[in-house]
């Protein structure tokens, strides 16, 4: 191309222009002309200024949201933005100004479109496995009840190798402590069910149950494991006790253990058990113990529903900041897991709200940590296990509210948006599911008068089901600090922790 | 806020399905989002007083035999539990959290936990006093009342609720039917009061009782589990009920 075309191309960038509509476009970005070339720009100085850190991690914390695929990220970035007053689509979560990316394939040995199971025991073992099972190889039949077979399956998780490198250990989750995720990074079991012994049925089976294993770790694990919180107390009480915060809800172990009180009991001085905002507020980082938290019978509210909590419970972000100071006190660094567990089930559900506020909320927790540590020692990774079949469609206009109906940019300047109509002259959302309880049968629903930005507005589905499904394509991964570019490309989700483990360097 | 419609009208609809509707028959409902809402300040209703009390519940099919079941009924200001004649428990209890409800499976064995939040996940927003009424206010401001040539005979009405002819005998102190007659195009279901009391009889089953060794379920975790028969069960009944849906709003 003639050199002075190319000059003129460039200096065109940084002309301002005048509009000349003959009438307002009804939506308009916030964007001037130059500044699209500016951040442009702006982007390719920073990749050049950008440079590897080739050096080990002090500290690896990897962030999983449940079922967070690429369109509730996108959706959940649009959201913030709105929140925030913008119209959304520039805005990023926090996640998103990491540095470095890829895209990670989510499928397990035996399955083409995975459960959260085999998907955390890739992550956090760097072995895919069977649907259903924790951190045991491939080869471990289903409801294996010998609990030698199960050991001799066992795969180290990047939880056991950095307790038994020195580091400390801490576990966080909004689903119960005992679910697919969490559990997967201190637990070996062929059943993600068996989260306490009254749900393993066989009789005489040796498999310890998921709860079971978390405070009958290795010696190891036990001494780094300095915080672990998340839902899910009637897995650590025995039957017949009565929950604290609902007294008719009762234990479920039927080995009569009061595991909460293990805890204390068996872990160094000052171990403590906290079950309610009051006692985590309290938590005083410089001298107390390993802390154990548990703050419902079962999962952890959601975002939206956490203020109705009648005990109160602690945000993600308010877990993940307690966690890091907790952890900060070992001198040795440590590994940090923490789940958004409660998007997945919000999908399965087909209510989109719930869904994107607990991903903002996963991002606030990231921020938290992204201020906390310095991105020299400390790795971060955000990333899901696996996505779901909700979807952006249609062709709203920029900051057209995502939960709200479709409304196309107009044709001639000056026009009004209106809504766009399907066939039969009817709105639709910019959001919804292909499958799932969404599904309205028949007709299709006039949603002119409908708020479908509404917190329990269920987003339509195209195939009828009583939960919605999980999604089978990619998911994203972020990450900044030590290792970090190695992070790259389209990666075998198990390679996640094949980073990790090079970043701490054993 | 969006609020769900799922009235006890579906009682006679839901014969059209596989499933009796007497499993099914909870009145779960709401006040739909089109109804006014309470003036700023205005009273809330009392709630309804402590009873037990047990019905016997007759569903005749259109053109087919009837099915006869006995219910029992506990009710209190924080708990409403339904024992049914099929093995199936609903108990519903109310705290700061909102209302949730465990739902005991005796014939599988299973107890299933919807907490608060997840009910209202689900779209399911419950009338606290129509849970133990079998009869939302609502609805019972749809009928007229008819005169009775009876001296201290029970308040009787008549009506069209949600496509369904009512015929009710209405105890206005215990908040109950004395007698319930829904009739649709499927069928009709009778409800007859049988025993009131102000607590449960001696010999009476308490509702959950006995499922200490039952395996429980979180039904928040039902979009992980649909392996599991209890599960698929489950979530097409609460379909059928009109849960797991989108409702008009």
């Amino acid at each position: 191309m003639n050199k002075n075309l190319i000059a003129a191309a460039l200096l065109l960038g940084g002309l301002p222009h005048t509009a000349t509509f003959a009438a307002e476009p009804a939506v308009k970005g916030p964007e001037a002309v130059a500044d699209w070339n500016k951040a442009g720009n702006d982007f390719i100085a920073a990749g050049k200024a950008l440079q590897d850190n080739t050096g080990r991690a002090r500290n690896v914390i990897i962030f999983v949201g449940d079922g967070m695929g690429i369109s509730t990220q996108t959706a959940a970035r649009i959201l913030e933005g709105q929140q925030k007053g913008k119209p959304g689509e520039e805005n990023r979560l926090s996640f998103e100004t990491l540095p470095y990316s890829a895209l990670s394939k989510t499928y397990s040995w035996d399955q083409q479109t995975s459960d959260s199971a085999p998907t955390a025991t890739a992550l956090f073992t760097g072995y895919k496995a069977r649907e259903g099972m924790l951190s045991v190889d491939h080869t471990t039949a289903r409801n294996e009840c010998d609990g030698a077979k199960v050991a001799a399956r066992a795969l180290p998780t990047i939880l056991e190798l950095a307790a038994a490198n020195g580091r400390a250990t801490g576990v966080v989750s909004t689903a119960r402590l005992t679910h697919a995720t969490p559990g997967a990074t201190y637990a070996h079991t062929p059943m993600r069910d068996w989260e306490a012994d009254s749900n393993i049925l066989a009789p005489g089976c040796s498999t310890k149950d998921i709860a079971r294993q978390l405070i009958e770790a290795s010696p190891a694990v036990l001494a780094s494991l300095k915080v672990a919180m998340g839902g899910g107390r009637t897995n650590f009480l025995p039957k017949g006790e009565a929950d604290p915060e609902y007294p008719t809800t009762k234990g479920r172990r039927n080995d009569g253990r009061n595991l909460t009180s293990e805890w204390v009991a068996n872990r160094s001085a000052g171990a403590a058990y906290v079950w309610n905002k009051a006692q985590f507020d309290a938590i005083d980082v410089a001298t107390t113990g390993p802390v154990l938290g548990l703050f419902e019978p079962s999962h952890m509210q959601y975002e939206a529903d956490r203020a109705s909590d009648p005990a109160g419970e602690p945000s993600l972000t308010e877990m993940t900041a307690t966690s890091i100071r907790l952890l900060q006190n070992s001198p040795n660094g440590y590994f940090l897991h923490v789940e958004a567990g409660r998007i997945d089930h919000a999908h399965h559900a087909g209510n989109a709200s719930r869904a994107l506020q607990d991903t903002i909320e996963l991002s606030n927790a990231v921020r938290v940590a992204m201020a906390m540590t310095s991105e020299q020692d400390t790795l971060i990774i955000v990333t899901a296990d696996h996505s779901h079949t909700f979807t952006i469609a249609g062709y709203p206009n920029r900051g057209n509210p995502i939960l709200g109906l479709v409304k196309g940019v107009p044709g001639i300047d000056g026009a009004p948006t209106k809504l766009t109509l399907d066939k039969n002259g009817l709105p639709f959302t910019t959001l919804g599911y292909a499958n799932g309880p969404g599904y309205r049968g028949g007709a299709r629903p006039d949603l002119s008068s409908v708020d479908t930005t509404a917190l329990n507005f269920l987003q339509e589905a195209t195939v009828p089901l009583s939960s919605e499904t999980h999604g089978g394509e990619d998911v994203g991964v972020w990450a900044r600090g030590p290792k970090a570019y190695l992070v790259r490309g389209s990666m075998e989700q198990n390679w996640i922790f094949h980073v990790m483990r090079e970043a701490f360097g054993f | 806020m969006v609020r769900t419609t799922v009235a006890a009208a579906a009682l006679v609809a839901l014969a059209a399905a596989a499933f009796s509707p007497l499993v099914l028959a909870q009145p779960v409902a709401a006040t739909p989002l089109a109804a006014a809402s309470p003036p700023a300040g205005a009273a809330q209703p009392a709630d309804a007083p402590n009873l037990a009390a047990r019905f016997r519940v007759t569903w005749t099919p259109r053109g087919r035999p009837a099915q006869i079941q006995q219910w029992q009924l506990q009710r209190s200001a924080t708990e409403i539990s339904w024992i049914k004649g099929d093995g199936r428990e609903d108990i519903w209890r109310r705290d700061a959290s909102g209302i949730r409800l465990e739902r005991v499976l005796r014939r599988d064995r299973h107890v299933i936990d919807y907490s608060a939040g997840e009910l209202r996940t689900l779209g399911v927003v419950a009338d606290w006093r129509a849970l133990g009424s079998l009869f939302t206010d609502a609805d019972l401001a749809r009928l007229q009342p008819l005169p009775d040539p009876k001296a201290g005979a029970w308040p009787h009405y008549r009506g069209v609720v949600s496509g369904e002819q009512v015929d009710l005998r209405w105890d206005p102190v215990a908040r109950l039917p004395v007698q319930l007659l829904r009739r649709g195009k499927t069928g009709q279901v009778l409800y007859q009061r049988l025993a009131l009391r102000d607590t449960p009889a001696a010999d009476w089953p308490g509702a959950g009782a006995g499922t200490g060794d039952f395996q429980r379920l979180d039904a928040a975790d039902f979009g992980d589990m649909d392996g599991n028969p209890v599960v698929r069960q489950e979530e097409a009944r609460d379909a059928l009920a009109g849960w797991r849906k989108p409702h008009a709003h």
